[in-house]
């Protein structure tokens, strides 16, 4: 007895011995044992099983049947569509090409901005840890780490431990760098107006970050 | 000694000078200011690389060098 899957497969006749996979390709009329692979059978003309059209030719075949319409509809692309294809993909990639480099100067320039309002120990730290300390208006010490433009202000303790960890930016349209250098700024002018604006979270040892009120 | 105005923007920072004697790009570097500010950005003098800046809100024709930054908001 078939089994329910098997059934499924079969065809709308008969219960056929064929498997599965090779009944569920099979044509509509007949169950078949014959070995055109699964994947050309799949993309069979519903009329008759072809082993001389390609997978891709027959996948685009209507499955007219008799009577019906089984003109292949595949066409290759003229050498024209071939040509202005190729100038299209070429002109693309200039144009990535010109962003990407548009990009580099503009993250190299705000880099540039960055450091040359930071004091030597602020330049130094960047280097090594890819973090720098700031020393805000309230008088305590916050670490911007550069690596990020968001999650990336930390009030530390006196050990130097990161106790709560601050969302600000300046959007998306400049180089990270400036956002960077706009966080520290706005610590030191006015941490007060900082911390309004900042999404805050707690960070709780061995625990999950807490947001703060 | 020539101002500077420091704008970041998506190119990294567009910078403009006024002379702070010539009341032509005085006027020129107030209005960009001005404008800039009604758009919410914040605005800093900053007197030598790395000292804290001061966060201003009207322009100063003789500020040395003054930074601005698109508005700040939480992430």
């Amino acid at each position: 007895m078939a089994t329910w899957w098997y059934s499924w497969n079969s065809s709308g006749t008969t219960a056929t011995t064929c498997v599965e996979w090779e009944c569920w390709n099979t044509s509509g009329t007949t169950a078949t044992s014959n070995v055109s692979g699964v994947w050309l059978k799949w993309n069979s003309n519903k009329a008759t099983a072809t082993n001389s059209a390609t997978c891709w030719e027959g996948w685009v075949y209507q499955c007219g049947g008799s009577g019906g319409a089984s003109v292949a509809t595949f066409t290759k692309p003229t050498a024209e569509e071939i040509e202005a294809r190729k100038r299209r993909e070429e002109s693309e990639a200039a144009e990535r090409k010109k962003r990407e480099a548009e990009q580099k100067a503009a993250d190299e320039k705000a880099a540039a901005l960055l450091r040359d309002n930071l004091t030597k120990e602020q330049a130094d730290a960047l280097d090594k840890h890819k973090t720098f300390a700031v020393i805000g208006s309230d008088g305590e010490r916050y670490e911007i780490d550069v690596t990020k433009r968001q999650h990336n202000v930390f009030l530390t303790d006196e050990q130097g431990n990161r106790v709560r960890e601050f969302c600000i930016h300046n959007g998306y349209k400049t180089p990270m760098a400036d956002s960077h250098l706009a966080q520290k700024l706005l610590l030191e002018a006015d941490a007060e107006h900082f911390k309004r604006v900042a999404n805050k979270w707690d960070l709780v040892p061995a625990r999950k970050a807490v947001r703060a009120g | 000694m020539s101002g500077e105005l420091c704008v970041m923007d998506h190119t990294g920072d567009t910078k403009s000078i006024w002379n702070p004697d010539n009341p032509d790009e005085v006027s020129a570097a107030r209005s960009t200011f001005d404008s800039l500010k009604s758009k919410g950005y914040l605005a800093y003098t900053v007197e030598e690389s790395g000292k804290r800046g001061s966060l201003i809100h009207s322009f100063d024709p003789r500020a040395g060098k003054i930074i601005m930054s698109p508005p700040m908001a939480g992430g």
